[in-house]
């Protein structure tokens, strides 16, 4: 027996040639869309091109030809300098910002508007303030905005560049639930260049939850899915779309549903619109046994490769404790449990804070001892990083950034009245706290500068 | 800041590094082309503009304020109705300098101008007339226009201004195109701080007018080569590209031996080379008072200037025949093991080479090239060259039947970082983007169709029958998705077998027995937009018949 063997396909190009015969294995007579990978000197093989992805959001008046850089217009570099920006439940100076965490200034709200009042969020607000509501995207902070009246208007998003404050979108009516007014923008995430919404039209705790994710080009609002539902069955509900993750290729989105399970959902293809019931193209990646029952998805985050995501218990009972999950994304639906909270304890939960320095940083709260953690996975062992101490119940875990090579983690409190809240910043090892005895509400954001 | 300039039907347009787009107002008299491209060169945190405009235009930094970029240079034979003077340079020594928001007192006179740029005769300096600049600090500029009245007498060509201003000695300002100017437009920068100053125009003499067709800047020149004149390499006065002396040329001994002229110019360390169509001379020296063009090469030139790449010291581009690189080891051709792209018209038409483009992947160091179908008048099909690897790759094709690139040009984001940039007939610019395996808009779009063929196996000896086993293929790991294997066993002729497949969600897939023949050929195909496709290989048993 002979074998022939081709390990490194692409290592030998395309030949154009009239003698069939005289080629050498592996020669390619056609590469169409395929070229070899991109380290110098290994042999990755063969693989997709990459892909023409549009830059303009608007089209020319016809086609553009002789492209030419035009880089010129600074002489010399000016170096970037980011800033952070925390929103603060308080309707003076919703916003401080800082340029090295440690000198905070007030932001008044002439300058950026107030963002979304966690009283926004009804009974889903519970113990938690995670969910990312500012990010920075096409050279503006875009934030979930405090400006409407629940029930009476309907949520909006608002983007500072910088110097001006500007209303960027309002939520539309849902033509399917006929609610007209979604009650609040619940997460923000980037997604393959797009800004991605998600939305709770209704209070999660009723029977029919109704929710919604959009996606802003920069120009128009798109509507991502109109409907969380299951392919081939009656379940069109399926909860209210609380947490956003991308990794480039899909949208991961966590979902809450009171007394009901929790489920991570993700999407087949990178955009395909206003897909609902009917059409579905979710893949149900995380589905929730009866066992998960009361365990609601509290965030989603990217670590090494899988994708991580945390309960929250809304409501005590045997066996029923907050977890840290890890679903393997090589190994579809392979969901296993990483971290286990405390059990029987209502309002426990775990959050996801952030990707720092090779580790995985989440928030951890114990409603039976009232202990607020931050734990740190390394990629085999979780460990108790900081205890956030003489902080009142009320506090609980909001954002967290990078920022000059630290770790800001907010701690938010509610919007009732009170100084719980304080951001902690892990700076070569070492956590302090930055910016104590506030009243945040749990976003925060870099400016790149 | 990043941006990038374009031609957009008869406009000129900035892109910003967000894809915003910003239309260049023109100044009165000069029109875009749709018929060429426009060519362009930077010197001087200028970007001068040729070839799709009638008249060589600069940009400023700005990205926004568009004024011709020389007094008379590349201007159209018909001259505008009024002659835009840039006072954008501030060289005290070569330019009349003035203080303060001021009122200026101009007059002018008729001159007699030969073609070596000679006033032979002059008349009397008119009326004065007064004009004030009124400029907004900081660093804004004012213009004012100075109204002359055409002579009458044709001996006259040229109208000069002369400035009398601040009560002192009147001094020559500028010197007008020819007799249809009726008026200059004179424009003054402040500087910034108090005690603003004023940047004259310099003084210069530039008769030549027509298009300019080819454009490089070198060794703080500016060199060109216009239509009306393809045998002679015209060049500005050193960091001056306002002024273009009717002395400063070089002949070009193959300028008018084809229908074609100069093609291309061609730049690498700190040379510069201007291309026909089977010829390459490379120009020597360093001022006005040492360069002399030497013959670089016979045989081999370029056809498109836009397919003109410099990556590190070494130029690519397309020959009549083929792709070249001009480097280190002099000129060379790197297409042979594709020849027959270049060389015959079943792959591309060539008749369209002249309208190739190319752009570089700094990341993946591949070389684009973007070329016509055959049988095609649109660029609909692109072939790599890895200069890591020595190796052709392609032809590709966009996945998304809207996307006809029309343009190509490596360019910098938002962050600083090179990519490549693809302009397309839809009036849309995309970026080559890894890790996203569709083309178009994220909510619009198509999976990339990957088709991968390779040449038949000989198994030792093409005429034994042999048994081919069972294959094996190697994949990197997915989520999802799958590749589908087409075997083809027998004889060059022979018919595709029944399909394989892949499963994505398996590094590695052991297929059935392909059968009996004497030659074997696999393809595979896959065009998921959420999975990448990466290939690492395969293996096969197999047997002479009737061997064991």
């Amino acid at each position: 027996m002979k074998k022939l063997a081709v390990p490194n396909l692409g290592a030998i190009g395309v030949r154009t040639t009239d003698n069939p015969l005289s080629q050498s294995d592996g020669t390619l007579t056609k590469s169409q869309n395929a070229l070899p990978g991109q380290v110098p000197g290994d042999s990755p093989g063969l693989e997709t091109r990459p892909g023409l992805v549009e830059v303009t959001p608007t089209a020319a008046s016809g086609a553009i030809s002789s492209l030419y850089p035009f880089n010129f217009g600074a002489t010399s570099p000016v170096p970037k300098v980011p800033s952070l920006l925390v929103a603060v439940e308080d309707a003076s100076n919703p916003w401080m910002t800082s340029l090295n965490g440690t000198t905070w200034a007030n932001v008044p709200v002439a300058t950026i508007a107030r963002a979304q009042s966690e009283s926004k969020l009804g009974t889903l607000a519970g113990p938690i303030t995670c969910n990312q509501g500012a990010v920075w995207y096409k050279g503006a902070l875009h934030y979930i905005s405090d400006g409407y009246t629940l029930g009476a208007s309907a949520p909006t998003v608002r983007k500072w560049d910088g110097s001006t404050d500007t209303l960027v979108f309002t939520i539309p009516p849902n033509p399917t639930s006929g609610i007209t007014y979604p009650q609040a923008v619940t997460a923000l995430c980037i997604h393959a260049g797009y800004l991605m919404v998600a939305v709770m039209e209704s209070a999660f705790d009723t029977a029919s939850p109704y929710g919604r994710v959009f996606c802003w080009d920069g120009t128009t609002l798109w509507p991502f899915c109109n409907r969380f539902g299951l392919a081939g069955t009656s379940t069109v509900n399926l909860g209210i779309p609380f947490a956003l993750v991308s990794n480039g290729c899909s949208l991961f989105v966590g979902m809450q549903k009171w007394q009901d399970e929790g489920r991570v959902l993700q999407s087949r293809a990178a955009f395909e619109l206003g897909i609902d019931s009917t059409s579905f193209a979710w893949l149900l990646v995380a589905p929730f046994a009866s066992t998960y029952n009361d365990e609601l998805v509290t965030g989603v985050i990217l670590y090494k490769g899988d994708l991580y995501f945390t309960t929250w218990v809304w409501t005590s009972g045997a066996g029923i404790t907050p977890k840290v999950y890890c679903l393997s994304l090589t190994a579809t639906g392979l969901v296993t449990t990483s971290l286990t909270g405390p059990a029987s304890t209502t309002n426990s939960y775990f959050c996801p804070l952030a990707v720092y320095g090779g580790n995985l940083y989440v928030g951890a709260y114990n409603q039976g001892t009232g202990a607020l953690e931050i734990k740190k996975f390394d990629g085999a062992t979780w460990t108790t990083d900081l205890t956030v101490s003489a902080h009142a119940a009320l506090a609980r875990f909001g954002n967290a950034v990078e920022c000059n090579s630290d770790l800001y983690v907010v701690v938010a409190q509610n919007d009732g009245a009170g100084t719980a809240g304080t951001i902690c910043r892990l700076h070569s090892g070492a956590w302090t706290y930055v910016n104590d005895a506030k009243n945040f509400r749990g976003f925060i954001a870099v400016n790149p500068g | 800041m990043a941006k990038a300039l374009a031609r957009v039907g008869n406009t000129l347009v900035v892109i910003d590094e967000a894809g915003a787009l910003s239309v260049l107002t023109l100044p009165s008299g000069v029109v875009i082309s749709t018929s060429y491209p426009a060519r362009c060169a930077a010197l001087l945190e200028k970007l001068y503009v040729a070839y799709a405009p009638n008249w060589l235009l600069s940009v400023d930094r700005l990205g926004a304020i568009l004024s011709p970029g020389s007094s008379n240079f590349g201007r159209p034979p018909s001259a505008p109705t009024a002659s835009l003077v840039d006072l954008g340079v501030t060289d005290p020594g070569q330019y009349w300098v003035l203080a303060g928001p001021r009122t200026s007192v101009f007059s002018y006179s008729y001159a007699a101008i030969d073609s070596d740029g000679l006033v032979t005769e002059e008349s009397e300096r008119g009326p004065e007339q007064s004009y004030t600049f009124t400029t907004t600090l900081p660093a804004h500029y004012a213009d004012v226009l100075v109204t002359v009245t055409a002579p009458t007498d044709p001996k006259w060509t040229h109208c000069r201004l002369w400035d009398r201003s601040g009560g002192g000695a009147t001094q020559y300002l500028a010197e007008s195109v020819p007799i249809a100017v009726t008026s200059f437009l004179l424009r003054s920068y402040g500087a910034s701080g108090a005690g603003s100053a004023f940047a004259g125009v310099a003084i210069g003499s530039s008769t030549l007018v027509g298009r300019v067709r080819l454009l490089a800047a070198h060794k703080d020149y500016l060199f060109a080569v216009r239509d009306e004149e393809p045998d002679s390499l015209r060049y500005c006065e050193n960091r001056q590209p306002t002024i273009w002396p009717a002395s400063n040329q070089i002949p070009l001994p193959d300028g008018k031996r084809d229908d074609f002229g100069p093609t291309a110019f061609l730049a690498r360390r700190d040379e510069l080379a201007i291309a026909h169509r089977d010829s390459i001379w490379r120009l020597l020296g360093s001022s006005e008072d040492d360069f002399i063009l030497q013959r670089l090469v016979e045989g081999i030139g370029c056809v498109s200037q836009e397919t003109v790449v410099t990556v590190r010291d070494t130029v690519i581009f397309l020959g009549e025949d083929g792709v070249y690189s001009w480097g280190p080891e002099g000129v060379k051709c790197i297409s042979e093991k594709v020849r027959f792209w270049f060389t015959r018209d079943t792959a591309f038409n060539r008749s369209q080479f002249s309208n190739a483009f190319a752009t570089f992947d700094p990341e993946a160091l591949l070389y684009h090239l973007f070329l016509y179908l055959a049988g095609s008048t649109s660029a609909g099909r692109w072939v790599s060259y890895s200069l890591h690897r020595d190796e052709w790759y392609g032809p590709h094709l966009p996945a998304e039947a809207l996307i006809t690139p029309s343009s190509a040009h490596e360019l910098e984001d938002a962050s600083d970082q090179n990519y490549c940039a693809v302009g397309a007939y839809d009036g849309k610019l995309y970026r080559m983007t890894p890790g996203t395996f569709w083309d178009g808009k994220s909510v619009a779009h198509s999976a990339i169709p990957v088709e991968v063929e390779v040449a038949f196996h000989v198994g030792e000896d093409p005429d034994v029958e042999k048994v081919w086993g069972q294959l094996s293929t190697f994949a990197e790991v997915q989520a999802g998705g799958a590749i589908t294997i087409t075997p083809t066993v027998g004889w060059v002729n022979a018919a595709a077998g029944a399909t394989l497949s892949h499963a994505l969600t398996a590094g590695r897939v052991r297929h059935r027995r392909l059968g009996l023949g004497k030659l074997l050929k696999l393809k595979f195909f896959n065009n998921t937009d959420l999975y990448r496709t990466r290939i690492f290989g395969y293996e096969i048993p197999y047997w002479f018949r009737g061997r064991r």
